[in-house]
């Protein structure tokens, strides 16, 4: 009786798709980021840009993978610098188009991880939270089968992919981490009288790099309670993700809850590309079956695109 | 149990162990805490397996505080003494404001502005071939406590640090 929790954590049925759902998300998202930087790739990242390759190369440890150890390449080609970071940059975007398909994912997840860890660590000192999230989302798809389903690759085997003990404990242990890490953040954020006074709400949303036009804040010391409980809630929820996202009970308040949260920081702070990937994750590991719920609904309103996305293992089951 | 069945077993339990360490990698690099160098091989072997998995990532976004903003105040003068202004930071594309400002941050965290003054003049310079001279003022965006806000008090610039870059 007491195995069977133990056995099924390491059989889920869901682990498949939720990889999945994870790969598709990520890819999707960092594209998004890709295009949003492409304008200030060499500002950020070119070895003229506003931290030069060698301010990087004395700043990482030597173990840090980076552009600059692809210079005696570079020069082999005759390429300048600059134009080796946009030809790079352009192959990772490849790479995660690939990925967001699904096409040889055995081969791109991990070659879309590797070109990350160099994009990221060349523009390292301008990175924040969302390339860290990238940087641990790509590693569990590079080392899980996250092609398994709803990819191209599932495609063209033809034939249903079974979940197992690998997929499940990889999707464990990705969970468990990702459940951690608000742990982390959250514990964090306890020890600075700013997250009890309401102050870091204050501040957040005040400062000119998260100011968004559409929203004025001049009220809230008005009305400080508001900033108060804002914090509190925001402790509440990180504080508590780690314990109350594992029951079915507690799971979808929770999950709400973060997804809500995110959402907050998206309008209020202009983080959208990180709310994203909180977003993305969540649903992902916590609620993969939703997203089933939702195609299943979308399918069964377009019987074409439902003939479309059916694998030829489950049209060939359905006609017999 | 045949040889096969074992070694099935085998494997499990090594991935299961595996996946252990691994979250307790997750632990301990959440709570920032890392090998004493005196390790040796044990401590470098472990930075890098966080690195490249982040596993040794900590999550401790705005926290314990939200410090004050540093923005860099950037003039490029041309030859004919023209001047442009503008506040890094505080441009039209979030993703490229939040990038500055990550920059601008560890730099003043560090206290290594001078390279990065340097850093900016030098970007400025290649980016336009006339400008000659490059003034960069970093300063905190000091933003006043909620009660004194409701008491009058506004948000102020105080820079610290002012550095003239002229091309050589």
């Amino acid at each position: 009786m007491t195995k069977q929790p133990f056995r099924a954590a390491f059989c889920d049925p869901l682990a498949l798709r939720g990889l999945a759902y994870l790969r598709i998300g990520i890819a999707a998202v960092l594209l998004t980021k890709f295009c949003c930087e492409s304008r200030y790739l060499l500002e950020f990242y070119g070895s003229t840009g506003l931290t030069s390759w060698t301010i990087t190369d004395a700043v990482l440890p030597p173990y840090a993978p980076r552009l600059n150890w692809l210079r005696p390449a570079f020069e082999a080609f005759r390429l300048s610098d600059d134009r080796a970071l946009v030809a790079f940059a352009t192959l990772y975007a490849a790479l995660l188009v690939l990925l967001l398909l699904g096409y040889r994912t055995r081969l791109t997840a991990p070659a879309a991880w590797l070109g990350h860890l160099v994009l990221n660590n060349t523009g390292s000192l301008s990175s924040y939270g969302l390339d860290q999230y990238a940087n641990i989302a790509l590693f569990y798809c590079a080392i899980a089968p996250c092609g398994a389903v709803l990819s191209l690759d599932a495609l063209r085997r033809g034939t249903a992919a079974a979940g197992g003990f690998w997929p499940s404990l990889v999707f464990l242990v990705l969970r468990l981490n990702f459940a951690l890490s608000y742990l982390g953040a959250g514990l964090a954020k306890a020890q600075g009288p700013q997250w009890w006074s309401g102050e870091a709400i204050w501040r957040a949303v005040m400062q000119p790099q998260f100011h968004a036009a559409y929203l004025q804040w001049s009220w809230l010391p008005s009305v400080p309670l508001v900033a108060q409980l804002v914090c509190w809630g925001t402790l509440v929820v990180e504080l508590g993700y780690a314990v109350f996202i594992w029951p079915a009970r507690t799971r979808p308040v929770w999950l709400l809850a973060a997804i809500g949260m995110h959402a907050g920081i998206a309008l209020a702070l202009g983080l959208w590309l990180f709310a994203s990937v909180m977003i993305v994750m969540n649903v992902a590991l916590f609620a993969p079956q939703a997203v089933d719920a939702v195609l299943a609904r979308l399918a069964s309103y377009r019987p074409a695109w439902a003939a479309l996305s059916a694998s030829p293992a489950a049209t060939e089951e359905s006609s017999t | 149990m045949s040889i096969q069945c074992f070694t099935s077993a085998l494997l499990r339990c090594t991935l299961v162990l595996a996946a252990a360490a691994h979250l307790t990698i997750v632990i301990l690099g959440a709570a920032g805490i890392t090998l004493p160098d005196r390790l040796g091989f044990a401590a470098r072997a472990l930075s890098v397996y966080e690195h490249y998995t982040g596993a040794g990532a900590g999550f401790g976004f705005f926290a314990p505080a939200v410090p004050d903003e540093v923005l860099p105040v950037v003039t490029a003068l041309d030859r004919s003494g023209h001047a442009a202004r503008t506040v890094l930071g505080t441009r039209s594309t979030s993703e490229a404001d939040l990038r500055t400002s990550s920059l601008t941050f560890l730099y003043a965290k560090t206290r290594i502005v001078d390279l990065y003054g340097r850093s900016i003049a030098a970007y400025v310079m290649g980016q336009n071939g006339s400008v000659d001279t490059v003034l960069v003022t970093l300063g905190f965006y000091e933003l006043p406590s909620m009660r004194a806000y409701a008491a009058g008090a506004r948000p102020a610039y105080r820079p610290f640090f002012r550095g003239t870059f002229r091309r050589s």
